[in-house]
């Protein structure tokens, strides 16, 4: 029944656009929750009549939000586990229209079903996040017809791929590469691809993985040019482009970028790292990413930043949203049997953090399903922007996080992140983990510098950064006149060396780099020996 | 032609250019629409000033022409590139890339002079011009990118679906014919002569400027047509006026100076009264002949409002107002939803062309109604759903909206609150929805929002009403209703019952037949309250009834101009207080009388015992027990009639001897009857056989009314006791000879502590209860008593018992009977 964006556009409605879009921007924090509770009612008389609500709800359907928050405990995949596979469909609230799968980056892979609503909102809400990543002010609407999206996230049946779906259903974008081209490329193949390409069309959206724009762009810095020659970099098109992107760099007195190849009006990226490569970003392509949170159990994207790029604003329509507040996770990890108590988000409080739990709407199947995301608090509501909503900045992984001592507060994966990158050093990859030693429990960090560094340098910058992000790890030092933190460098190449050692070992995207927080035995082992060789 | 007067079209398309390059500015110019309008703005600008400064500067007239070339060479340009940003066509755009190139090099030629040639104003400012060598060139140029914008917009007609659009594309397209008219008057010599293509260019940027920022147009062609038609009316009321005068003037020859401008004066007026209304029936003629649509619907407009006013009832007045609707706007589909007062869920009371469907109602939070209720206007449905609020539409609410089809909400609201809702669907063309026919749904739905009010309150006041008057004819006291005339206008049942007429006997009757005393005593409280027209506290009074006064409580309030009286019947009430007070007096009586005894003998016993011999202590002892016992029947007797009145009296039944049983009775009473010198008279149906009744009441039943008999007979009269079968009841008749009983106290013999006033002058002691006893215990046995007396002649009391309950019985039977009894 949605009224066609492309209509709008060409009728020059795009205040209309604006509205229909982003207009959730607009909306009071108890609209928001009205509007989140009205869905959920709708979701749990659908849940409540399905085989797989009546076992999460023991056969009760809560009438109230009260109730609902009383009665229906909190799930994990396990619980969905037995109904999420093929014949099962019956079993689910609404019949999927399509499914989805994760990367398998939190472990196994999951598969999630779309309904027709589910599907068609991830579309629609990929389309806010366009169109605000191309916003520099309230109300502005950049979206052209035949726009050039260019995009290298994980194609279908990956939810990336899903949504992408749904976008092209929804709004002609000229993608590049386009739909279905690249399914059998390699993950590499189809990013060279995409950028030759768009040596040709152009760039207007760049949806991207917030690493592979910092890569391409310290690639032109450090002179190492853009695409391989190919038959697209011979287009006129292409020729006339890099004799301007010349120009514009010989103006500017540096080296080529991105930027003055590509005119992008908009940069998409999620993950923990965006935030902290943001002004990267902006440097290399020109525009500063607009950050955005999604997953696969939420539909694709759930929350996204407005024209600031500084905090993330949950949408209301897509997912029904609870927090569990840091003390009781906290809680909850040292007694599994403790039953954490949740937040709404007119309780939520600034500067703290949660554990996002989420419940599908629209005939999805979570009921109260734990992301193990963390999420920080940023503020309550930003007048300067006019937005009456709380806003957020993605943690890290609830199991992403690392317990030094007990009073020293949960370290995630953002404040070592932080920490690495203001100490400006360049530097390749890390990972990081608690490792027993006799001086007892130490942070690790294995980093793998670009250039020679001096190591315990490097190390006190860290050291110092980590002190000024978390308080109760400079307690640590402070009180007990301990300093935890450990640093190995990892020789040059490692990381590109243990990625290869994994694709050849048949390892999926998810799983070819290691994670950064609490990486197996194995891993670092791995690391380690990989390292002593190419030494 | 002044050259001052032909100066002053480029004059004034200039400032109307450099005013809307201002607006267009201060619009912003972030959207390319923007951006290439006012480059089309700025290159008209350029037209105008060299058009301008050709008529002020006329020496270097050659000089100007070249600029306003230059103006002329980018204008087909920039309009070219403004409609295609303002139709959204695709980025890549060969057409304008080459128009650019052209445009270059007609700018060229332009500044060369090879686009016009030699030019002169004359001193009447008129243009004599050559054309250039590469006219014929620029004129390809220039039709081709007019004529492809023309292209683009008309397709962009039958392409929109979108009303409001669609009229955009119609503006803009009207300015473009204008400026292909303007421009084609030059191609005419003497046309040309005139700047004719100016005055046409400041109409298109008005035009367009309208276009832009206002985004609700009227229908042009509407407009166009209705304004063409409306002028024949007009011209026939013209010519005709101009007619008369000219008819007039000839005629009267006489009319001159001053005069003609009288006689005309006077004829306009004399016209305008008598074709005013004929001009109207004209206009009126042509919009049924060529605005059909719209004259259709005002009429059904006025049919509704007529009807409506009329109709009552809900379900009539939502039909007639859907079809009515339906078969004029020729809608495919629409649905009424009326709020429930109770639960305030909208539920469809009314729909047209819907499919099979489940029931439809909107929640009090529905997207759709909290909208309506907030905006309180008609919206479409992209109004609507462009709203984050709409986010929150269920998915069944969605299919109810998509079985309607709607396209249009249009609130239902009386005084600015939403009490429904028209939801409607599309129409059978498949058209979209006008201005004018949204604004007449509008209307139409205020009338219905009005009259379905008033249906809503004529339910509610009939209702209420019948409430009203349940609570009125339900009420045990009186109210009677009277106007400013005494005259009885309403009553209640009650107030018929009260008074004992029928209420029809006496409405309209004044209230004096009911309250006589009370209206025209002068002291009286009723009589100042209709006087002052004040309310009257209630208070007791007295109303003439059918069958006697009555006492009542009566009070009176003024309600407008009537006076509203309201009354309680009372007479029991005041009788039971007299009773009351007769009980203290009669059981003060019965009771003091041997307590005086008893205290007597009591003290002369312990006071002078010494002095008495023992057969005197024996007497006092005697009376003491005697007057003890006498006290004793009393308070038995009290508590006898209390148990049988309250019905805790156990009815115990056995076999009696009637004959013995009255031998007993008379035994107990011959002392007393010897005494008064009475004959007691007996007579009992000796085939009569035993009977099955309670001992101690036929005992009572028996005693207490030849009790009576001996009391209240006159020395040496006679008592009669008679009992015998008859038919199927058993009959017990006392008679006496004695003093009689006055007609009035008849009715309350039987009544507790009743004693008639003559008994009591007689000097009869009696505490009032016996009869009461009889009455309850014959009452117990199902039957009846009965009296029959004349003063001076004797009384006369019946007892009849039904033989059935006396007849010996088993005892189930009798078990049974008790049962029946207590229920």
């Amino acid at each position: 029944m949605n009224t066609e964006i492309i209509q709008l556009l060409k009728q020059g409605r795009k205040q209309d656009i604006w509205k229909q879009y982003c207009g959730f921007l607009d909306l009071t924090l108890s609209e928001f929750m009205s509007i989140q509770e009205r869905l959920l009612l709708e979701q749990l008389n659908e849940v409540g009549a399905s085989e797989l609500g009546k076992k999460l709800m023991n056969g009760k359907t809560p009438a109230t939000l009260d109730e609902f928050r009383n009665s229906v405990p909190l799930t994990e995949y396990m619980d969905y586990e037995p109904f999420m596979r093929d014949g099962q469909e019956h079993t689910l609230p609404r019949k999927p229209y399509i499914w989805a799968h994760t990367s398998g980056r939190s472990g196994g892979y999951k598969m999630v079903p779309y309904s027709r609503e589910v599907y068609d909102k991830a579309g629609e809400r990929i389309m806010s996040a366009f169109i605000l990543s191309m916003a520099r002010h309230r109300g502005e609407v950049r979206l052209e017809e035949s726009d050039v999206l260019l995009y290298n996230v994980p194609a279908a049946p990956y939810a990336s791929g899903v949504a992408l779906l749904s976008v092209a259903q929804r709004f002609p974008f000229h993608f590049v590469p386009s739909l279905g081209e690249t399914e059998n490329l390699s993950f590499q193949e189809r990013l060279e691809l995409s950028f030759q390409k768009a040596m040709v069309t152009g760039i207007d959206v760049l949806g991207s993985i917030t690493s592979v724009l910092v890569k391409i762009g310290e690639r032109f810095a450090q002179g190492a040019g853009g695409a391989k020659m190919s038959r697209y970099v011979v287009h006129p098109k292409a020729m006339v482009r890099l004799s301007r992107a010349y120009v514009r760099s010989r103006l500017a007195g540096r080296g080529m970028l991105p930027k003055d190849i590509w005119n992008v009006k908009g940069i998409t990226c999620g993950g923990t790292d965006t935030s902290i490569y943001k002004e990267k970003i902006a440097e290399y392509w020109g525009v500063t990413p607009l950050e955005l949170y999604a997953s696969t159990e939420t539909g694709v994207v759930a929350a996204v930043q407005a024209w600031d790029r500084v905090g993330m604003y949950f949408f209301p329509d897509v997912v029904f949203i609870e927090f569990i507040p840091e003390k009781d996770w906290v809680k909850n990890r040292q007694d599994p049997s403790y039953q954490p108590r949740t937040v709404l988000l007119d309780e939520v409080e600034p500067g703290q953090r949660y554990e996002l739990v989420i419940t599908s709407l629209h005939g999805g199947p979570f009921l109260r399903y734990r992301m193990r995301d963390l999420i920080r608090f940023v503020d309550l509501k930003n007048d300067e922007l006019g937005v009456q909503m709380p806003s957020m900045v993605c943690a890290g992984r609830s199991d992403g996080l690392i317990d030094l001592a007990g009073f020293t507060g949960l370290i995630d994966e953002s404040m070592i992140w932080r920490a690495i990158h203001d100490t400006g050093i360049n530097y390749e990859e890390w990972t990081a983990r608690k490792e027993m030693t006799s001086e007892g429990a130490t942070l690790h960090v294995y980093l793998e510098p670009r250039e020679p560094l001096k190591l315990d340098e490097v190390r006190t910058k860290i050291h110092e950064n980590l002190k000024r992000d978390n308080p109760f790890y400079s307690d640590l030092e402070t009180m007990l006149g301990i300093d935890p933190l450990r640093l190995t460098f990892l020789h040059r190449g490692t990381f590109a060396a243990f990625y290869l050692e994994r694709q050849a070992a048949g390892a999926d995207l998810a799983h070819l780099k290691p994670p950064h927080m609490n990486p197996s035995d194995q891993i670092v082992s791995d690391l380690k020996r990989i390292s002593k060789s190419l030494s | 032609m002044n050259i001052f007067f032909l100066s002053l079209v480029p004059a004034l398309a200039l400032i109307l250019y450099s005013f809307l390059v201002l607006v267009t500015w201060r619009h912003g110019l972030e959207d390319k629409v923007n951006q290439r309008f006012i480059l089309y703005l700025l290159s008209m600008m350029i037209w105008s000033l060299g058009a301008l400064m050709m008529y002020l500067d006329r020496s270097r007239a050659p000089a100007w022409n070249r600029l306003m070339m230059i103006g002329v060479v980018v204008m087909p340009l920039a309009f070219y590139s403004f409609v295609h940003a303002f139709r959204r066509e695709a980025r890549f755009d060969i057409i304008l890339k080459i128009g650019i190139l052209a445009c270059g090099v007609f700018l060229i030629m332009a500044v060369k002079g090879y686009m016009a040639g030699d030019i002169n104003i004359t001193e009447q400012g008129l243009i004599e011009f050559a054309l250039g060598r590469a006219i014929p060139y620029f004129g390809i140029y220039f039709a081709f990118l007019l004529g492809y914008s023309t292209l683009i917009l008309v397709r962009g007609i039958r392409e929109t679906k979108d009303y409001v659009q669609r009229n955009r594309y119609r503006y803009v397209l009207t300015g473009l014919i204008v400026i292909l008219a303007g421009g084609l008057t030059n191609s005419y010599g003497h046309l040309g002569a005139y700047p004719l293509d100016i005055m046409a260019n400041t109409w298109n940027a008005i035009l367009l400027a309208y276009t832009i920022f206002r985004y609700q147009l009227l229908d042009i062609s509407l407009v166009v047509r209705k304004g063409l038609m409306y002028t024949v009316p007009t011209v026939i009321v013209g010519v005709g006026y101009l007619l008369l005068i000219y008819l007039t003037v000839n005629i009267f020859d006489t009319v001159t100076g001053y005069q003609t401008l009288l006689v005309s004066v006077m004829l306009a007026v004399i016209v305008a009264l008598i074709m005013q209304p004929a001009q109207e029936r004209m206009q009126q003629w042509i919009d049924r002949m060529f605005f059909r649509e719209k004259y259709n619907a005002n009429l059904m407009l006025q049919r509704v409002s007529r009807t409506a006013a009329t109709i009552l009832n809900l379900e009539r007045l939502t039909e007639m107002m859907l079809n009515e609707l339906a078969s004029t706007v020729h809608i495919a589909r629409v649905a009424l939803f009326l709020r429930d007062q109770d639960s305030g869920v909208y539920e469809m009371v009314a729909e047209h062309g819907l499919p099979e469907h489940d029931d439809m109602f909107l929640r009090p939070d529905h997207p759709v109604v909290e909208h309506l209720s907030h905006v309180k206007d008609v919206q479409t449905l992209v109004d609507v759903e462009l709203t984050p609020r709409f986010k929150a539409l269920w998915a069944r609410e969605r299919r109810d909206l998509d079985t309607i089809g709607a396209v249009l909400f249009v609130p239902l609201l009386a005084q600015g609150e939403l009490m429904g809702l028209l939801i409607v669907g599309p129409k059978l063309s498949g058209i979209t929805y006008t201005t004018d026919e949204q604004l007449m749904l509008s209307t139409l739905a205020n009338q219905t929002a009005i009259a379905v009010q008033n249906a809503w309150l004529y339910q509610q006041a009939l209702e209420e009403k019948q409430r009203a008057e349940i609570i009125l004819e339900q009420a045990f006291t009186g109210i009677v209703l009277v106007d400013a005339d005494l005259h009885i206008v309403d009553m209640n049942l009650a107030a018929a019952k009260i008074v004992g007429y029928d209420r029809q006997e006496l409405l309209g009757q004044s209230i004096v037949r009911i309250f006589s005393e009370l209206v025209h005593a002068d002291d009286s409280a009723l009589r100042q309250a209709f006087e002052t027209g004040q309310a009257m506290q209630p208070q007791e009074a007295v109303l003439n009834g059918r069958k006697g006064r009555r006492d009542v409580l009566l009070g009176m309030t003024p309600v407008q101009d009537h006076f509203l009286l309201n009354f309680m019947d009372i007479t029991q009430i005041k009788e039971l207080a007299r009773l009351q007070a007769n009980i203290v007096a009669n059981v003060s009586h019965e009771l003091r009388t041997p307590l005086s005894s008893i205290k007597g003998y009591a003290d002369l016993l312990l006071n002078g015992a010494d002095r008495l011999t023992d057969e005197m202590r024996q007497q006092c002892l005697t009376i003491i027990d005697s007057e003890a016992d006498r006290m004793t029947r009393v308070v038995n007797t009290l508590l006898d009639l209390s148990k049988l009145e309250s019905g805790r009296a156990e009815l115990t039944l056995e076999e009696i001897d009637l004959q013995a049983l009255l031998e007993e009775v008379v035994a107990a009473m011959e002392l007393q009857a010897h005494k008064a010198g009475i004959r007691m008279l007996c007579e009992v149906d000796p085939t009569l056989p035993p009977v099955t009744a309670n001992r101690d009441m036929m005992l009572s039943i028996l005693k207490n009314l030849l009790s009576n008999a001996v009391k209240y007979s006159l020395h040496g009269g006679r008592v009669w006791v008679r009992i015998h079968r008859e038919a199927e009841q058993l009959l017990i008749e006392v008679r006496d000879e004695g003093l009689g009983i006055p007609e009035e106290d008849l009715p309350h013999l039987f009544t507790k502590f009743y004693r008639s006033r003559r008994a009591h002058d007689a000097g009869v002691r009696g505490t009032g209860l016996g009869l009461a006893l009889v009455k309850d215990a014959v009452e117990a046995h199902k039957g009846t008593v009965e009296v029959q007396s004349k003063l001076g002649e004797g009384t006369t009391f019946t007892v009849r018992l039904p033989w059935q309950v006396l007849a010996p019985q088993t005892q189930n039977e009798q078990d049974q009977y008790a049962y029946q009894r207590d229920v």
